[in-house]
């Protein structure tokens, strides 16, 4: 394990408000490699250097993310309950989270953190930066929708130098963090939601991390995507089934229904991974619906 | 209902929800003297303690339960009897 204060700290400060989440952390660590922990170096000296801007530190971005972790507990056992996502309602949730300024830049920050935290979050960001090189030569126009936090928009930057880069988010809060958390301008960041954004056959790749959750109904996101994408082009998508949270509309039980989707809306899926949250077999997974993160490279057909 | 009481219907749960007949739990219990209590258990417990004692806990609750103890004494607040 990496020697690190940063990431000394991280763990103290969870050990002393949430000790069953401190457990779980200490198991993730003890699995990794060399590579994560040398990203997560890199990682944090740019959150440190974001929070900084903002008058802030690491501690402040733990407290988000603490609070984070704890409602995602409570909402689950709420989901355990019901067999239900609270929120139905997409107006609701975009009046009561994506306009609150405060939430969103709480959720946001503690969103961040769970990239290298969560299991599923850290796989799933590693197949994506594993994935993007090889298509350098074919990326021209890129498109991301859902940026949230910014961390995958900062890899796209670094990977395709000379791409244009569009981010549509509805949230103004989620598009001014990825703005100062990858510090380029070289995107243009336009506020919308994507179901409002005019389809004309433009982009070479397509990147929609955890949005489709977030939607009444995520084939018309998909009839979208389709749409914007040109022929052959490349959509890398990702959705959590069993996921309760204040802002997921759309409940998916199990990864065949997230691929069932993708493939209906008419692309092919190139190769994917699921993760679980809880490092157990995918039978008890089911049988506890743990909540789990479906990923896809897919292209359109051309 | 009082510690004893309430100590004793946990205890029940937690042998349940754990698969295992032999846990015995004290006030002090923490999840690293229970081999089986982590954050995937942690959700189920807390479900079935709701169900049992027809209460609900918030978010904040959740993340600070350290000990058996501060379950007890929380269950007891919401019950509106004496603590732990
Ligand atoms: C959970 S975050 C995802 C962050 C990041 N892409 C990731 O995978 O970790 C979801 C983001 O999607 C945005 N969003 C939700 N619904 C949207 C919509 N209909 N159109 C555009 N953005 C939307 C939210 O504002 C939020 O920033």
């Amino acid at each position: 394990m990496l020697d690190s204060d940063d990431l000394n700290m991280i763990v103290a400060r969870i050990e002393a408000k949430n000790p069953l989440h401190a457990k779980k952390i200490k198991k993730h660590l003890k699995t990794q490699d060399s590579i994560f922990f040398e990203r997560l170096t890199d990682f944090l000296g740019a959150y440190k250097a974001f929070l900084k801007k903002q008058g802030q530190g690491l501690s402040d971005a733990l407290d988000c993310y603490l609070r984070l972790v704890a409602e995602v507990t409570l909402d689950h056992v709420r989901f355990l309950e019901t067999g239900r996502y609270a929120n139905q309602n997409f107006e609701e949730v975009k009046e009561n989270v994506y306009d609150q300024p405060d939430i969103m830049d709480s959720y946001m920050k503690g969103l961040l953190l769970s990239q290298f935290f969560w299991r599923q979050h850290y796989a799933v960001f590693s197949f994506f930066i594993e994935a993007l090189p090889s298509f350098q030569s074919m990326v021209e126009n890129y498109l991301e929708i859902g940026c949230g936090h910014g961390l995958y928009l900062s890899q796209a930057l670094k990977i395709f130098p000379k791409a244009n880069i569009d981010v549509v988010d509805i949230s103004a809060s989620s598009l001014a963090m990825a703005r100062l958390f990858t510090l380029s301008e070289r995107p243009r960041y336009i506020q919308a939601d994507i179901h409002d954004v005019q389809e004309s056959e433009k982009y070479d790749f397509i990147t929609l991390g955890e949005v489709l959750e977030h939607v009444q109904d995520p084939k018309k996101i998909l009839a979208k995507v389709n749409a914007l994408l040109k022929p052959q082009g490349l959509l890398f998508v990702t959705a959590p089934a069993n996921a309760p949270a204040k802002d997921h509309l759309y409940l998916f039980h199990n990864e065949q229904e997230i691929k069932d989707m993708i493939l209906k809306a008419g692309l092919n899926i190139v190769k994917d991974i699921h993760v679980y949250a809880e490092d157990v077999d995918s039978t008890r997974a089911q049988e506890l619906k743990v909540s789990s993160l479906y990923a896809a490279l897919a292209q359109k057909k051309g | 209902m009082d510690q004893i009481e309430i100590l004793k219907k946990l205890n029940g749960i937690f042998n349940q929800v754990l698969h295992d007949p032999a846990i015995v739990l004290k006030s002090e219990t923490t999840a690293s003297d229970v081999e089986g209590w982590d954050s995937l258990t942690h959700v189920q417990l807390i479900f079935a303690i709701e169900k049992e004692f027809k209460i609900r806990f918030s978010a904040l609750e959740i993340q600070q339960f350290a000990n058996v103890g501060d379950i007890c004494q929380k269950i007891q607040e919401r019950q509106g009897s004496r603590a732990c």
